[in-house]
This record gives structure tokens, sequence and C-alpha cells, in this order.
């Protein structure tokens, strides 16, 4: 392999060289599985993933197993692989992806799907599934995007759904006895039906009505069952956490330790994807995170610690768990950071943890700019709050603020838009009402929209999107309402969103168009330089597919959804009634408040919601 | 405030890493293995320890210079037993020294030999001594508003023939003259008749000041 050579020429070179302290190098003779851990981006997004930290630990943990990670290769050292005739590789041995028993991809986003295809075409693997012989490795998928796993059903040979530390082992258990029975590849997928979670696309026929939607879903083998029901660890305690961390040469997005504080959420907001398919609200106690943030301190060096989970400051223990991390990492110059705070509950005491070792700006997320549509969304937040939240900031010294939104919610009205310039101006009154000589000179409001994406299991997932010129005329309109120059804007892609939301609630059909799309040369599509709408709108016309079915309809209640066979615990009915709530403009309260009977207790046993 | 000098090698996949990179991963190392490393006061405290001479991207190293300030005194022996330890492949703590007042500062290295390994190139001992005979070695250097004509040679204190495929340069180094292996190379290219390379490994073997003491 010219591999030396290669790297002297192509862009941060650290990307592809995989000896990072804690990386995990074991000898491909003295196991017996090799999985290749793929993450369809490049290094520095794919190595912030703390899903990916966990499975490459709990599989290499397993002394008959090695698992390596495998990045998309940028642009650049791209075009020189493929000039060089070499094949994906993985970092640490830099094997041939190929080589390896499995190569299981991390689906984080929608807008990554495309360099899924491309990594398998530069790793030389057939591209669809019914194509791979009996030596290639089996491809597989899991992660959030695989709770809409059709789009890739025709690439990949089996998803893994739910949290992935207890049904990867089953996995490799029935790998191991596969391998000793000799028997054919497709006796290997048929073994795993039998593990709850394991859905296997080829064992099941979809066939359709005249107006494209979806006739009938029907398992055509009989151990694959009608509804795949996904996993969740219920003791968060006593699961699996890495007490290393791969610590990068190059400086990666979230470079930093990472304490997983608890997985779901009880706030329930009606866009949130998030919040309905991780429930339920599972929390680690303080003791086992201090020992972890313990562990990972001394393991790695790093100069920073953040506690991630959905809406953090819902965690339970909060000030118990900042109090013991803060003495952990106060006298080590170690800086700590809450990255997701809620402004109804937003605190002088916790802004000032926060800041005590830094000072870095803030970031709020009314997501509505009026009551009205913050009531059918659920974001349970009032003008009070985040005005109370940027009042604290400012008086603590803050001086940057960012508010996030969301723009083509359903039921959005041009009062609604103009409401998210008025609350920027009331958040700038607040700055001007701390005494001057308080105040951090350097103000800076930023206001940034993203467009809603209805996504599936949520209450939006039968509604319409917005077109690319409905977002992009909603963005000028916005932009002329600011008036205050030190308030600025800036906004997402429309196109991108349109994207993602016509493969978010796609079907199999788009695997065409998927395959289309890597021939026309898609891949970073979830980067805006590279994301060309003109190249997808041919993959579409390609395969004979328009992409407008899946996002510009409002869908009935009685339509089959292509993501109908996944049970993620929560009930359609609840879903239904959420959305019915929302187009009244009726609130739900989080869990904490009220069970309100989403269903997911019903599915995993009871004593989860606490 | 205790300093130490210690000599590093950096080889192997590391030779990728760039000097801020370097910086970052010898601030950890220094945590991993709980030395009481010093930081500067204020509201963006940083470490203590600076890395000499900055090796370019691609380059191999044994004879890297970093100082370093701890807060109190540990053993010479210990510090590098601590550090290789923590140490990520490819780079290795060779030496450690304890510096006194007097000791001369990192600032003075002045020179830095290298070992240069050609591929798809072949020279002869001969050559090599007519090029080095050039009254004047010129190269044109780019810089962001003009191009200049430079020469090269008053910075070549040594360029020798080890084998056909192998030489050994000794070449200004530092704040004041700085000559990259890489740009003799171009040169020597331009200069001697029928001569390519296709590709080229550096490796740096040794730093000294003016008056070729190492500083370790
Ligand atoms: S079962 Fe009740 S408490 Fe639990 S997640 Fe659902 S609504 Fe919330």
């Amino acid at each position: 392999m010219n591999l030396d050579r290669i790297l002297k020429r192509v862009q941060k070179p650290t990307r592809y060289i995989g000896s990072e302290y804690n990386s995990v190098h074991k000898d491909k003779n003295e196991v017996d599985i090799r999985f290749a851990f793929c993450f369809p981006d490049v290094y520095e997004v794919g190595m912030s993933h703390l899903g990916m930290k966990i499975l490459y630990h709990l599989l290499n943990e397993q002394k008959d197993i090695c698992c390596e990670r495998v990045f998309a290769p940028w642009v650049d050292m791209e075009e020189e692989m493929r000039k060089e005739g070499i094949p994906l590789f993985s970092l640490e041995s830099k094997s041939p992806v190929r080589e390896f028993d499995f190569v299981g991809f991390t689906l984080q986003y929608e807008m990554s799907f495309s360099n899924i295809i491309n990594m398998l075409d530069l790793a030389g693997i057939p591209l669809l599934s019914e194509d791979r012989g009996e030596d290639e490795p089996f491809v597989c998928c899991g992660g959030p995007c695989a709770y809409n796993p059709e789009p890739l059903a025709d690439f990949v040979d089996f998803f893994m759904l739910g949290e992935g530390e207890e049904i990867m082992l089953e996995v490799m258990q029935a790998h191991r006895e596969w391998k000793k029975s000799g028997e054919p590849r497709k006796a290997f997928l048929e073994r795993i039906l039998k593990i709850e979670g394991i859905y296997v696309p080829c064992f099941y026929d979809v066939s359709y009505n005249d107006d494209g939607t979806i006739k009938e879903f029907e398992p055509n083998h009989k151990d694959a069952p009608k509804k795949i029901k996904k996993r969740i660890i219920k003791d968060m305690d006593n699961v699996i956490y890495p007490d290393k961390f791969i610590v990068p040469f190059m400086e990666i997005v979230h470079d930093r330790i990472m304490l997983e504080v608890f997985r779901g959420c009880i706030r329930g907001c009606r866009f949130c994807q998030a919040g309905m398919i991780y429930r339920p609200v599972r929390e680690k106690t303080p003791e086992t995170l201090l020992d972890y943030a313990k562990k990972l301190i001394d393991s790695t060096g790093y100069e920073e610690m953040s506690i991630s989970s959905l809406s953090t400051s819902d965690y339970t223990k909060l000030k118990e768990l900042t109090d013991g991390l803060l003495e952990l990492t106060e006298n080590k110059k170690i800086s700590l950071s809450l990255p997701s705070l809620r402004l109804d509950n937003f605190s002088m005491e916790l802004m000032q943890k926060v800041q005590k070792v830094r000072k870095s700006g803030l970031t709020f997320a009314p997501e509505a700019g009026t009551q009205r549509l913050r009531d059918v969304i659920n974001k349970g937040i009032t003008e009070e709050d985040l005005l109370r939240a940027a009042s604290i900031a400012f008086l603590g010294g803050y001086g940057g603020v960012k508010l996030y939104f969301m723009m083509g919610l359903p039921t959005e009205t041009r009062e609604d838009l103009a409401g998210i310039a008025r609350l920027s101006e009331k958040v700038l009154e607040q700055y001007f009402a701390v005494p001057k000589e308080q105040r951090n000179k350097n103000l800076k409001i930023t206001v940034s929209t993203s467009s809603f994406v209805p996504k599936p299991f949520t209450p939006f997932q039968w509604v319409r999107q917005n077109g690319v010129k409905e977002l992009e005329e909603k963005q000028v309109f916005l932009k002329n309402e600011i008036k205050s120059k030190k308030v600025s804007y800036n906004w997402h892609d429309a196109q991108l969103s349109v994207m993602e939301g016509v493969f978010a609630r796609g079907d199999r059909r788009l695997s065409k168009v998927l395959l289309c799309a890597q021939k026309l040369g898609a891949k970073f599509d979830g980067w805006h330089e590279y994301f060309d709408w003109n190249l997808w709108m041919q993959a579409f016309a390609d395969a004979e597919v328009d992409p407008y079915f899946y996002n510009l309809r409002d869908r009935e209640y009685s339509e089959i959804l292509p993501w109908d066979h996944i049970d993620v615990g929560v009930s359609k009915e609840f879903l239904i009634s959420e959305n019915e709530k929302a187009k009244r403009g009726e609130v739900t309260p989080n869990c904490r408040e009220k069970c309100n009977g989403c269903g997911v207790i019903k599915g995993f046993g009871g004593g989860l919601c606490g | 405030m205790v300093k130490y000098r210690l000599e590093f090698s950096k080889t192997g996949e590391t030779k990728f890493v760039s000097h801020l990179d370097l910086v970052r991963l010898f601030s950890r190392v220094f945590k991993r293995a709980e030395l009481p490393l010093a930081y500067s006061e204020g509201f963006n405290p940083h470490p203590k320890m600076s890395i000499g001479i900055p090796l370019s991207v691609g380059v191999t190293s044994e004879a890297e210079l970093l100082d370093v300030e701890f807060y109190n005194e540990v053993e010479a022996e210990d510090i590098k037993v601590r550090l290789n330890e923590k140490m990520p492949m490819g780079i290795l703590i060779s030496k450690v020294k304890k510096l006194e007042q007097g000791d001369a500062k990192l600032s003075t290295v002045s020179k830095a030999q290298y070992n240069v390994k050609l591929f798809g190139a072949e020279i002869t001992e001969e050559k090599v001594s007519d090029f080095m005979k050039k009254a004047a070695i010129e190269i044109e250097k780019k810089t962001k508003r003009s191009e200049k004509v430079v020469d090269i040679k008053p910075d070549i204190f040594a360029l020798s023939y080890i084998s056909e495929d192998e030489l050994f340069m000794e070449l200004a180094t530092g704040s004041n003259a700085n000559l990259k292996p890489d740009v003799v190379l171009e040169a020597m290219q331009k200069y001697i008749d029928g001569f390519g390379v296709e590709d080229y490994a550096l490796h740096r073997i040794k730093m000294t000041d003016a008056t070729d003491r190492e500083l370790i």
C-alpha cells in the first residue's frame, strides 16, 4: 500500500493513522470475529460520537473479538485511494474492510446514507445485500436512523434496533455458533431472527397500492416477527461504560470526556424523535458517574469534561453530580460543561458552575416564536423563562447568547415567525437593563433557525413538510423582521432539510435512489459544500421515484407507514392523541408531573418510569 | 518551579502529527502521568511547556527537544518512565535532564542533522560533491506576496553521500536561518542532471547549537 506517500499529500493525515492512545490493537490471527465499526462521516465527527466509544469498548472487551474503526475518508483522500487502488481500510490494522466478518454502520443522520453506499463501494463490497457471496462480510446497521430502516433495506443484511450493549453480544454469540455449524451465509441471518430487536429486511415483502402507499408489509419467513421490538438497557448502573476513551491526535468536534447521565427524556416535545424513541428515562446514579469520571480523567488526560444527555438539567441529582464533578476537576485544570440546559430551570447557581472554569457562550432553544406555537409543539417553556434566563446570563457576565428556533412547524403563521424577531428584541432589552459597568462589552445575539423535518415515531409523523420555496420565503421574511444590528441571523439550507425529510420518512423504493445517487457521485451530503440538490433530483429521476410523495403530503392515520413493523414502545394511539392535542394547542405535562400513558411502560415492564 | 528538558523520538505514523497537535498531546500525557505540570496564571491557564524547533509533518525524528516546568521536583528517570508508560505508540522519551541556571536555551539551536532516504532515485558520490562545489545554490522562494530567488548554499553545512539512495544533511535550523531538507532535495533535482525523486523519507538525527554542542 502506498499509504505513506498518500498521507503526505492529503489534508489532516492524522484522520487515517489510528495509533492513538487507548486505541486497541489485536492480532487478527488470534481472534475469531472481526468487526469493522464504520462511521459514515469524517474522523473528527465520528470520533466525537459516544455510542461508538461504548461499542468499541464493549466488543474489544471480548477476548475473541477484535473491533476496529473505519471512517469515511475525506474527499481528497478518497480521490487518492481510488487512484492508487487502495480499498477502504480500518484504522487500527489498515486491513481492507472487506476482510472483516461484520461491517457495522451507525446511522446518526439521514444525510449520511450516501456515504454508507459510497464506503461499501470503496470497500469493494457488493452494494446490494442480495449480491453478497458466502465469504463477504455481513453489513449491519444500528443507531437512531435505524428506526426507519427502509431506505437502506436493499443494502443492509440486518439492523439492530435500540440500545446496542446487549443485542450486540447476542449477535456475536450467534455468529460463534453459526461459524461452528458450517452452515451457509443465509442460515446466520435466520439464526438471528430469534434475537429480539433484529430486523432482516430480506425476510419481509412489501406490496403497494396504486396511489403509491403501502398495501401490505409481511414477513416471508416463519421465524421473522411481525413486529420488531427495540432493545433497551434496564439497569443503567450496571451496563458497560468505557473507562478509557481513545485520545485523538487531531482536534475532534467533541474533544473531551463525555459522561452519559441518563437515556430518554421526560419532556415529550412533539417534533423531537429522540424524545420518543429513547423512552423511558433511565438515570445513572451520581456514584456510578463519579467513578467513571475519575477513571476517564486518569486514562485520558483530557482538559475538558461534559455531561451528556437530552435535556441535561432534568437529571434528578444534578446538584450532587456537579458538586462531585467539580471536586474532581477543579484542581486538575479540567473544565466542565453542561451542554443541554433547559430554560425553565436555568439558575444562577447552575450557570456559575458551568462558568467556574471557563466562560463560553450560552445557547437557548425556545424553538418557536410565540406561546401558541410552543404549545403546539409541547415545548413547555414561556417567554418569561427565556427572558429570566437571558437576564441571569447577562448579569453573570455573558455577552454571547445563541437562540435556536425551528421554521416550518405545523400550524405556523407569519405571526409566529415575526415572534422570533420580537423575542430576540426582548432578549436584547434584558441586556440593556443590566448596568453598564456590569455587562459584558461584547454583546452578540445570534438567532439561528433550522427547518422542521417530520420524523417517524413522533406525533408529527403524519404531517406535510414545508417545501424548499416555502422555507426560503420564510427565511427572507424573518430576515427582514429582525431589525436590530445587534442580532445576527443565520439559517440552515432549506434544500438539505427537505432532502432529509424525504429520507426520514422514506420506504424501500428509496434504496434505488441511493444507488443512482452514489453513481452520480453523492457523498458527504450532510456537509453543505458537498450537498448537491440537482444531483439528487437527477437520482430521483433516474430511479423513477417522486421525492415529494414522501414529504409534501399529509398522511392519513390509517395509512401503513414504512416503519410500522418497528416497535419503539410508544404506541400509535399515543402519537395520534398527541397530534390531535397539537392541533388544539393543548400541552401535555412532562413524565415527572404525570404519566401520559405513552405505552412504553406496557411494552418494557413496569418500574422504569420512576 | 523546576525546569526539565526532554528529548524524544517521533517515529512511525506519529510523523503525521502536527506541531500544534503534539503540544496538546504532551499536555495530556503529563496529566495522565500525574506529573506536576505548571500552568500560567490568568483566565485561560495553559501548561508551561515548549517544544523547541517544530518538525515538519511527515518527518521522523530521534532528537526532538521539549522544555517543561513542574511545580515541584521529580526524579529525572522517574519522569521518563512515567511518561513512556502513558505515551501513544511512536513517541518515546529518550532523555530527561533537570535544567540548571545557565543551561543553554532551546532558542540557541541552530543546526539539525538529517538522514534522507530516496525512493525511485539514484545518486552518486561525484554528483553530490559537484553539487556542493557550486558557488551558489539558488531556489525560488514563494512568499504570500512575491517570489524571490535566494541562495541556500550558506545554510547547508554538510551534504554527503551515504549510498546511492541515502544522504546525510546538516542544515541551518532555528529562528535565524531555517532550511528544510525537502528544499535541498528540490534544489538538487534542479541542479543535478537526470536526478529526480519519486518519494523520500526524512529523519532528524540531532540538533545542536552553532558550536556543535547538543542541548541535552
Ligand atoms: S410511560 Fe408514562 S412516564 Fe413513562 S415515558 Fe411514557 S408517558 Fe412518560
